[in-house]
């Protein structure tokens, strides 16, 4: 095997410069698609990691109804039972109880319909990070009658830190929720859509407001371990009554995302797919120019005595030697570039970043740097090397040594 | 003995449109040891009849035995096999592998062959070392002149000891002094490993040392005379 392989590597090099252009097309090609899919799988990566730890977790507990009608009448009962089971359990890392409402946020003259979203201050805080988010003001407490809106919101209402908000709403069976607030922080969330229309307000002060004593819209829970997900959901099926109540999977919850990065994955595949045909068909060149050129010496060889499956599977080596080597060079290239954007994302700034915030997305491009892709980018190439190499090869199985070898063909 | 036999074999080309008979009823026998020459114009079935032997063609009819084994029967990748054990070659344009040394062109058989390394290292030295050329072991194709090409590919069908060597016009591309030492020495090994040599050739000085002379005209034997 080792004559071999040396008898390709010189076979390789027979013509410099069309080696060395055929290397440079597979390590540009394999360059681009491993940054092009490294950006688009992290952000798909971004994308569900800011949905499950912002947002949905892993699994949420829920009353059966709410999750297609989010009212306060589908509210959850929450026992100390349940909260006993989250906090003695070692694989959630994190628990989240919320209650959820719509209210009409009013200030003055000016009125704008918000989410008004009860939370555990110091759980959010764990959850999203939300001190770091605070641009003025002060971050408030688990017994404040205080609330906290995004920068968008507090400009729309021309409200300021420790000017009072009038929120007006439904409550739990009908009732009507109406509560004066003072403004505790106002915040810069990433994502346009917190910033315009979220009104975060102490859990107890929720409850009160919305006559949810005892009750919560639902708990969203983040788990130390993705891979725990489907064991987790059954363990607490067991510990609600799943007549009233639902554990709901991170993936029933971000269904359209979810749809839209299947469908973004499959244009993304075909743009890789077609800047791999490309490279493909320069690299049937080479090595249909490999074959043709030495079609006497491959008469020549079978003439004495080789068989030719050993010259079908010595060009293949050749082919194949060629690809790998343009595909570790390609990845050689890249991990670093990949690593380094890993550690320091790009951050998108100006109307871009506007863009990425209408879409309710954080403008920053994040690279995947799970191997999984990487060695994919190998497959795909050493695939294509090999599938460059049929037709060259039927060729070399329908030689006519004799009519070469006296120069007939 | 004979180690070869051809029974009334014909090749035609073209049979369909426009048949051309390369060769034309040849019956002939050869024996072990022979240094045979086949000789005649240009186009008289010289090469046609080397390769129906050799089995690199199948005859039209008729039939060829080496060693009492019908080869024309045999399939593609048998007669590969065959020609891999029985027959050596020595083509007129050389045909060394370029990207290999003079060392692995006359090693290249005994690999396909399997041979235990150190046992190709000798037979290639001992060859090289015959055909005066152990100094250009290391040397490429393009490295050496014709003559030293054409001591390779000859080191390289002799490597295993065949039953016979085939040798198509294999002075045709040297000069006197080159065909003359080529012939020596394959003499040489015709002598001491009894190697049967059959040529095609149109080359005198090839026809002076072959101890029989097959003449072909137009596809059929017209002379055959041994000296």
């Amino acid at each position: 095997m080792k004559s071999r392989i040396i008898l390709a590597w010189r076979n390789i090099w027979r013509n410099r410069k069309r080696t060395y252009i055929t290397l440079a097309s597979i390590i540009f090609a394999v360059i681009i698609a491993t940054f092009m899919r490294g950006l688009q799988l992290g952000s798909y990566d971004k994308m569900l990691y800011d949905a499950i730890r912002s947002s949905t977790g892993h699994l949420a507990l829920m009353e059966k109804a709410f999750w297609d009608d989010k009212t306060m009448d589908n509210s959850m009962e929450f026992t100390s039972e349940l909260e006993q089971a989250l906090d003695q359990d070692p694989d959630i890392e994190l628990w989240v109880p919320e209650i959820l409402g719509g209210a009409l946020a009013s200030v003055g003259n000016n009125t704008r319909g918000v989410v008004v979203q009860g939370v555990d201050p110091q759980k959010k805080d764990a959850q999203i990070k939300f001190k770091e988010k605070l641009i003025e003001g002060r971050y408030f407490q688990p017994d404040d009658q205080s609330v906290m809106i995004g920068k968008d919101l507090a400009s729309f209402l021309k409200v300021e830190v420790g000017d009072t908000l009038v929120l007006l709403g439904q409550g739990y069976m009908g009732m009507t929720a109406a509560g004066i607030f003072p403004v505790a922080g106002i915040f810069d969330h990433p994502m346009a859509q917190f910033n315009r229309r979220f009104v975060f307000m102490p859990l107890a002060a929720a409850q009160y407001l919305f006559f949810m004593e005892d009750r919560l819209s639902s708990v969203n829970l983040v788990l130390n371990n993705a891979a725990d997900v489907e064991k987790k959901e059954t363990l607490y099926q067991s510990k609600i009554d799943t007549t009233i109540m639902e554990v709901r999977h991170w993936e029933s919850m971000n269904r359209d995302m979810l749809q839209s990065i299947e469908s973004d994955n499959f244009f993304g595949k075909i743009m890789i797919g077609i800047l791999y045909m490309v490279i493909g068909f320069g690299l049937f060149g080479t090595i249909l120019m490999m074959t043709m050129e030495r079609k006497r010496e491959f008469s020549i060889m079978m003439a004495i005595g080789m068989q030719d499956y050993k010259l079908v599977s010595q060009v293949i080596l050749e082919s194949v030697l060629i690809a790998a080597m343009g595909a570790v060079i390609g990845l050689m290239v890249s991990f670093p570039v990949v690593y380094f954007y890993s550690l320091n994302p790009i951050l998108i700034t100006g109307e871009s970043a506007q863009l990425y915030r209408d879409l309710n997305m954080e403008p920053v491009l994040a690279i995947s740097t799970k191997p999984g892709y990487m060695i994919a980018q190998f497959i795909i190439v050493f695939i294509i090397s090999i599938v460059a190499s049929i037709f060259p090869l039927y060729n070399i199985l329908t030689f006519n040594i004799v009519d070469i070898i006296r120069g007939r063909q | 003995m004979s180690i070869i036999k051809t029974l009334d074999i014909t090749k035609v080309y073209n049979p369909d449109t426009v048949p051309v008979h390369a060769v034309d009823g040849i019956t002939l026998s050869i024996q072990e040891g022979e240094f045979t020459a086949i000789i005649g114009p240009s186009g008289c079935g010289k090469t046609t009849l080397l390769n129906l032997i050799g089995g690199l063609e199948r005859p039209t009819t008729g039939s060829v035995e080496i060693n009492g084994e019908i080869i024309s029967s045999k399939s593609k990748r048998q007669l590969t096999n065959f020609r891999l054990h029985n027959i050596g070659f020595i083509f007129q344009a050389y045909n060394l592998i370029p990207v290999m040394s003079a060392y692995e062109n006359t090693a290249f058989i005994m690999e396909l062959l399997g041979w235990p390394r150190e046992e190709i290292k000798a037979r290639v030295m001992e060859l090289l070392e015959a055909m005066d050329i152990a100094d250009k072991a290391h040397q490429r194709p393009n490295q050496l002149s014709g003559g030293q090409q054409q001591r390779v590919a000859v080191a390289r069908a002799l490597s295993t000891r065949p039953k016979f060597i085939l040798a198509d016009e294999p002075t045709a591309n040297l000069d006197s002094h080159a065909t003359g030492s080529l012939l020596d020495m394959m003499l040489q090994m015709n002598e001491r490993e009894k190697t049967t040599f059959i040529f095609s050739t149109h080359d005198n000085r090839v026809m002076r040392r072959a101890r029989r002379l097959i003449k072909l005209e137009d596809g059929k034997v017209v002379d055959d005379a041994w000296k």
